[in-house]
């Protein structure tokens, strides 16, 4: 249990070597994870601690009125956040409630019509309970401007910005006021936090992790990805640099290709060409042209720079959200909505999450003729940030796949230690892991879930140490482990139909709560108390 | 086991195969749920899906595994190779390049699959004909050539898809059927009623089934 000193220690270190300028230029020199490269001691014979962990967690888990209390002794020194997670909203109400209790109906169902399982999906969402979700529209434009102009290296806003907070500075000064009033203490924090001199990370992920609200997301993910230096100050020139860089990365890539490419990289962009159009998203934002043509751009730069890994089908899917988070910005600065687009998340901000993504008029766009100036940086800044998402799990995409293979090999012993029954029904029923999981990490689960649920989701995962080398193993788990009442009655058959189509119905703001904050517990279980556990599961 | 939900008398693993782009999801999904998507996602690492056809009188259920055709995913799709009785080896007859890829994916077979697998080599989008670049007599010699069955399909218009993937059955079905009456004169071997399943599902022991694979 001593450990937590060793925790933090970790932490602080980690964020140092992330926050290091020009980490990004130098790839090699990528933080390896505590937990699944170096960690030593062998307790696995023993372990003692995790399996009172398991137990005590599975009594939990049958208790429908656990208490707050309870969680704090099983994890004393757990970071605060861990005591705030939704326990009333307990795992046994979710799959009940909301799984179709024969779900190979539903598998087929979602084929039959798409189009259909979408509205419901949405109607249901309407349905549930977003009373604090009003319309607070237009006040949040000059609280995004003027936020921005303290923050922000990017000049296209300064006119508009003026001019709007000249006009009408007095009314939206005040509306700026009542919304202050109306966030969560936490959240009005964050905006201060924001705009501290020296933005505390940890802090900022320590509420991040419940849910970033859409005003901020950019600017967070943009921080937590490393692609903002923490320091304000610094941040003009930096993004600057790095936006300069891309466009040379750019020019050579395209000037190369024209003329003489290799062999490799002609069948590069030729599979980003082929797989780009087909992204085949539910929202007009990714069909439209002008973007499509920015995300081969982006992948076919990354590939060339990272030969080893090239291109791998399912990149193109890990870049949505981070053109839709990064897009949204830029959309929210230069439009003067007067629509739900601007709504800040109010009271409970990430239980309004995943509604406002899905309501979010950006992933409806029809042109974007107003953006097409801005597309430029936001190119450049989608491409770091995808760079420093794919930093840490260069290995999914190497010849073979090494780093895939071993995640589903962790999964499978996490899977036994958490999930034993179902562990042994796959067992039975003949399902190999690699079957279903593997799309699960080489697409990083983008596939499998609703595009607003993995936004809300990266929310947290962006806040984890290794968030998608090492944190997205226990998110899998736990995504086996909320389907798993439904599961455990399938066959071989119906278990991979299912598997490889989850229905996107069955999530909520609070289900999805319920399975970051599972991961997060077995997280802290097996990787956070540096046993040595990850490596020993 | 895994004869709950539907009867069969014989499980046959398939697997599709092919260049990227060339239309094997489609083929698939055209023939399981006669569905057919212009923009569908691209395959990553292996998709599963069944269907069960009758042949001269049994119940075939075929278990079709859809490999994604990237290079880089071959390490993993080429481990389903393995077990399965079948292989539809695909290319669109509009890229010639798809084409040529077949020679490549013949040897991935034989590095990979067993050696009796019946394979069938299909020209997708038949329904290209002003973008024709392999011609149906190219296909045909190619496949006699390799002694592999040909057929010209189409996902789009669903021109023969459900004949390319009944053929293929039918011919393991015989083949499978013929080794049966042989080891049942030569053997004391003699399958069971409806117990007559060829391919396992996964959860039996793969190594030991083997032998009982057609020939």
């Amino acid at each position: 249990m001593s450990s937590t000193a060793d925790y933090d220690e970790n932490l602080s270190v980690s964020s140092l070597i992330f926050f290091e300028p020009g980490y990004w230029e130098f790839p090699q020199r990528k933080f390896m994870s505590n937990h699944l490269h170096s960690v030593e001691g062998d307790l696995a014979g023993e372990d003692p601690y995790g399996f009172v962990l398991a137990d005590t967690l599975a009594k939990l888990n049958t208790s429908e009125e656990v208490m707050p209390s309870s969680y704090e002794d099983i994890l004393p020194k757990a970071p605060p956040r861990a005591a705030k997670f939704p326990l009333k909203e307990h795992l046994p109400s979710l799959s009940t409630k909301k799984l179709d209790p024969q779900p190979d109906a539903t598998v087929r169902k979602q084929r039959d019509s798409n189009g259909k399982e979408v509205a419901e999906y949405k109607e249901q969402s309407n349905k549930s309970d977003w009373s604090f979700r009003e319309e607070r529209s237009s006040r949040s434009g000059s609280f995004d401007t003027t936020f921005q102009s303290s923050i922000t290296p990017t000049d296209y806003d300064s006119d508009d910005k003026q001019s709007s907070e000249s006009s009408s500075f007095l009314s939206k000064e005040t509306e700026a006021q009542k919304e202050t009033k109306l966030l969560l203490p936490e959240y009005s924090c964050l905006k201060k936090l924001l705009q501290q001199p020296v933005v505390n990370v940890e802090r900022l992920k320590q509420i991040a992790w419940h849910g970033s609200p859409r005003l901020y997301r950019s600017i967070i993910w943009k921080i937590l990805l490393g692609y903002w230096p923490n320091v304000n100050s610094r941040r003009t020139e930096i993004v600057k640099r790095k936006r300069e860089d891309y466009r040379i990365s750019l020019s050579r890539a395209f000037s190369k290709s024209h003329k003489s490419e290799t062999e490799q990289e002609r069948l590069i962009w030729r599979q980003i060409t082929l797989d780009v159009p087909r992204l085949c998203s539910d929202y007009n934002l990714f069909k439209l042209p002008a973007l499509q043509e920015l995300l081969k751009r982006v992948l076919f730069v990354w590939s060339v720079r990272h030969p080893a890994c090239g291109y791998v089908q399912g990149m193109n899917d890990i870049l949505m959200p981070l053109v839709y988070v990064l897009l949204s910005e830029v959309y929210q600065s230069r439009n003067d909505c007067s629509s739900t687009c601007f709504t800040m998340e109010m009271g409970n901000v990430t239980s309004a999450s995943i509604h406002c993504v899905e309501q979010d008029k950006v992933l409806s766009i029809q042109a974007m003729d107003n953006l097409s100036l801005l597309l430029d940086d936001v190119e450049a800044d989608v491409y770091w940030c995808f760079n420093s998402v794919l930093e840490s799990i260069q290995d999914f995409y190497t010849f073979a796949q090494p780093g895939i293979q071993r995640r589903i090999q962790l999964l499978e012993r996490l899977l036994g230690r958490v999930c034993p029954n179902l562990y042994d029904h796959f067992k039975r029923q003949g399902v190999e892991l690699v079957q279903f999981a593997f799309r699960w990490f080489n697409c990083l689960l983008i596939r499998e879930l609703p595009f607003p649920v993995i936004v809300r989701l990266w929310d947290s995962v962006l806040c984890e140490e290794d968030g998608f080398g090492s944190f997205y193993v226990f998110l899998c788990a736990s995504l086996l482990h909320f389907l798993e009442k439904d599961l455990i009655k399938m066959e071989f058959q119906e278990l991979i139909l299912f598997l490889q189509n989850i229905p996107k119905d069955i999530w909520t703001d609070s289900s999805v709560e319920v399975l970051v904050s599972q991961a997060y517990l077995w997280r802290e279980m097996f990787a956070g108390t540096k046993s040595g556990m990850t490596d020993r599961i | 086991m895994a004869r709950s939900d539907d009867e069969y008398d014989y499980l046959f693993k398939i697997v599709l195969i092919g260049d990227s782009g060339v239309g094997k999801s489609n083929l698939l999904s055209r023939f399981t749920r006669n569905e057919f998507n212009l923009e569908s996602k691209s395959t990553i690492g292996v998709e599963f899906a069944t269907k069960s056809v009758q042949t001269e009188g049994k119940t075939i259920k075929a278990q079709i595994w859809d490999t994604a055709g990237q290079e880089r995913y071959r390490a993993i799709t080429s481990a389903y190779y393995r077990g399965a009785v079948g292989a539809l080896l695909v290319y669109d007859i509009s890229k010639k390049e798809s084409f040529i890829g077949v020679e490549k994916w013949l040897k991935e077979l034989r590095d990979h699959a067993d050696s009796n697998i019946v394979i069938m080599l299909v020209g997708n989008k038949s329904d290209l004909k002003h973008l024709r670049a392999v011609s149906t007599d190219e296909g045909r010699e190619f496949a006699e050539k390799h002694s592999l069955s040909f057929i010209e399909t189409s996902a789009l218009d669903a021109t023969n898809v459900e004949q390319a993937f009944t053929q293929l059955l039918t011919e393991i079905y015989r083949i499978v059927h013929k080794k049966a009456l042989t080891s049942e004169k030569n053997s004391s071997f003699k399958p069971a009623l409806g117990e007559s399943v060829v391919v396992r599902d996964p959860a039996e022991d793969k190594g030991a089934r083997k032998k009982k694979c057609c020939s």
